[in-house]
């Protein structure tokens, strides 16, 4: 196993942020050039609509950027940021809905983490697609908050702390979701010649 | 490259940096390295396809923007967005006048919700206020005197703290109160005294008043005693500094009136204290009506006490007043007057309106 998230990546965000804070439109950009790409995807998880989900994403910046003088160091900016857009994107569905947006459908009291669609055009591997379409299938059996931790896990690469701020559970509901999770890949697993040693460590 | 992947199984692959930017953001470099990795290690094609369709799938569709397009969004973030400062800092102030001034908060005894301690939240008033201030705690039960640098006095109540820097700026002098105090202010025009709180803050247009702000309260009284000040929800005053007003929303208040903030309401409520003071300084101790004009009775209680009383002249012609009055307060005198008269008053906006039949 290798080990956790590296090290020097963490201070680099927390310095970007102070930085940030003190006004530094550089650490601005760079804080945007590495994650807005990111936010963008998690938010398209919930609203299939980008120029919704793109400004939602700059609005979190734009909150951030009039608010540095006051606002606080986050442990963790990546998860600090992909819960604001979260909450920023259920609370502007939420008002657009009012607006009788009928492209916002994905709103309950919480939002409702979709299917995954990979796109098979870009792969040019044909086993590769085929793998794709096994693996989302897969994914897609699962219930939303289990894909979405399955997402956060390994897509976002977030630990489990993390993952618990953003969706608003504790940590152990995260546990929980991930075992459930991996309990029924391991069932279903079998349509794919597959190195089960992964499923052991995935779980350990 | 010394890692060995040829250990990795599918999580090691999914959280690579190297292998995530070969999936997710693939170049010429990182797909060259992956792709002769793969082909010296055939063995473990499968892990590396199935890791690389996990990637995928999870990506979904792709709706990154390039490089270009992200530094026209931090372009416009920053030429666009205004910075929001705390209103404190501002400075848009013009002068002093000379006052007594008694904030208080109503004690309703419900626990409430004031989280922030003092520090924090004179930290976030001013530069001056969060380094290089003196902070006093009156823990005692007896009141405590202070001499500011600038002359002005104050005297702090009992389980009471006060922040103030240990040199005025400029422009302005200002004060962070948790608790009540009194305050005795040095008249300075060109710098304005301001008294904030956790919700209002109050500016002083002259020499003299008092605050009270315990935390945990549910309600804020600003009562004037003489002079006057202006008092601000802390919120409008934010609102007029990002809209770069000069306007504020504000209440003035002049002597024997006080404003309510309800912190549920969030909303200031001007009305009458509760025991109006006598603002003339030789005026009479004793007033002696014998069949006077109840008009004639109201403009003097007008002027003993600073507040407008409202009513209809024509309606109260033949009401006239036979009484003599000593040291009741004010609101005992009016019960005596509306029992004589017939009538009933209510305060409205710190004005006393009565409501008569006529007599």
């Amino acid at each position: 196993m290798i080990s956790q998230e590296a090290q020097p990546n963490i201070n680099t965000d927390s310095q970007l942020w102070q930085q940030l804070k003190n006004g530094s439109e550089l650490a601005l950009g760079k804080l945007i050039k590495k994650y807005f790409n990111l936010l963008q995807n998690y938010g398209y998880k919930f609203v299939r609509n980008e120029d919704f989900v793109k400004d939602c994403v700059q609005e979190v910046f734009v909150e951030i950027w009039s608010r540095r003088q006051n606002i606080s160091q986050p442990d963790s900016v990546r998860a600090y940021l992909l819960s604001s857009v979260r909450k920023k994107i259920l609370r502007e569905s939420i008002r657009q809905k009012i607006n009788a947006d009928d492209e916002i459908i994905n709103i309950e009291n919480d939002l409702k983490f979709a299917e995954f669609s990979p796109e098979l055009i870009i792969i040019e591997q044909e086993n590769t697609q085929e793998t794709i379409k096994k693996v989302s299938g897969l994914l897609n059996s699962l219930p939303k908050r289990q894909r979405e931790v399955i997402y956060l896990r390994f897509y976002q690469n977030l630990e489990r702390d993390e993952i618990a701020q953003i969706m608003g559970v504790n940590s152990q509901s995260v546990s929980n979701l991930l075992q459930a999770a991996f309990k029924t890949i391991r069932e279903n697993w079998s349509g794919l010649i597959f190195n089960y040693i992964f499923l052991i460590n995935f779980i350990s | 490259m010394n890692t060995n992947y040829r250990e990795y199984n599918f999580e090691d692959f999914s959280r690579d940096e190297s292998f995530r930017q070969w999936v997710l953001t693939p170049d010429n470099k990182n797909d060259e390295f992956w792709k002769n990795w793969v082909s010296d290690n055939p063995d473990c094609t499968e892990n590396v396809d199935i890791a690389k369709a996990f990637l995928l799938t999870l990506q979904g569709k792709d709706i990154s923007l390039n490089n270009d397009d992200l530094d026209v969004i931090t372009d416009k973030i920053v030429e666009e967005t205004p910075l929001i400062i705390p209103f404190w800092k501002t400075t848009a102030f013009k002068y002093a006048a000379s006052i007594l001034l008694l904030l208080s908060i109503g004690f309703l005894g419900i626990k409430y919700y004031v989280q922030e301690s003092v520090n924090v939240a004179s930290e976030k008033i001013s530069p001056n206020l969060s380094s290089n201030y003196v902070e006093q705690e009156n823990s005692k039960d007896v009141k405590k005197q202070i001499i500011l640098e600038d002359g002005s006095q104050i005297t702090l109540y009992p389980k009471s703290k006060i922040r103030y820097p240990k040199q005025f700026s400029a422009q302005l002098r200002e004060v962070y109160l948790i608790g009540q105090a009194f305050f005795k202010v040095t008249k300075n025009p060109k710098r304005p005294f301001w008294v904030y709180t956790d919700y209002i803050s109050t500016q002083v247009l002259g020499t003299s008043f008092m605050v009270k702000a315990f935390e945990n309260e549910k309600n804020i009284k600003v009562e004037v005693h003489s002079g006057k000040v202006s008092v601000y929800r802390r919120e409008d005053l934010e609102k007029a500094k990002l809209q770069q007003k000069n306007e504020l929303v504000g209440i003035i208040l002049t002597p024997n009136q006080e404003v309510d903030y309800s912190i549920a309401d969030a909303r200031l409520l001007k009305s009458i204290i509760n025991r109006p003071e006598v603002l003339v300084a030789n005026s009479p101790k004793h007033f002696i009506f014998d069949e006077t004009p109840i008009a004639k009775v109201f403009d003097i209680l007008e002027e003993t006490y600073g507040i407008n009383i409202i009513f209809d002249e024509k309606n109260m012609e033949n009401c006239y007043l036979t009484a003599s009055f000593a040291d009741e307060s004010l609101y005992d005198k009016l019960k005596l007057i509306c029992k004589i008269t017939h009538s009933t008053y209510e305060i409205v906006d710190a004005q006393i309106v009565i409501h008569s039949k006529g007599c």
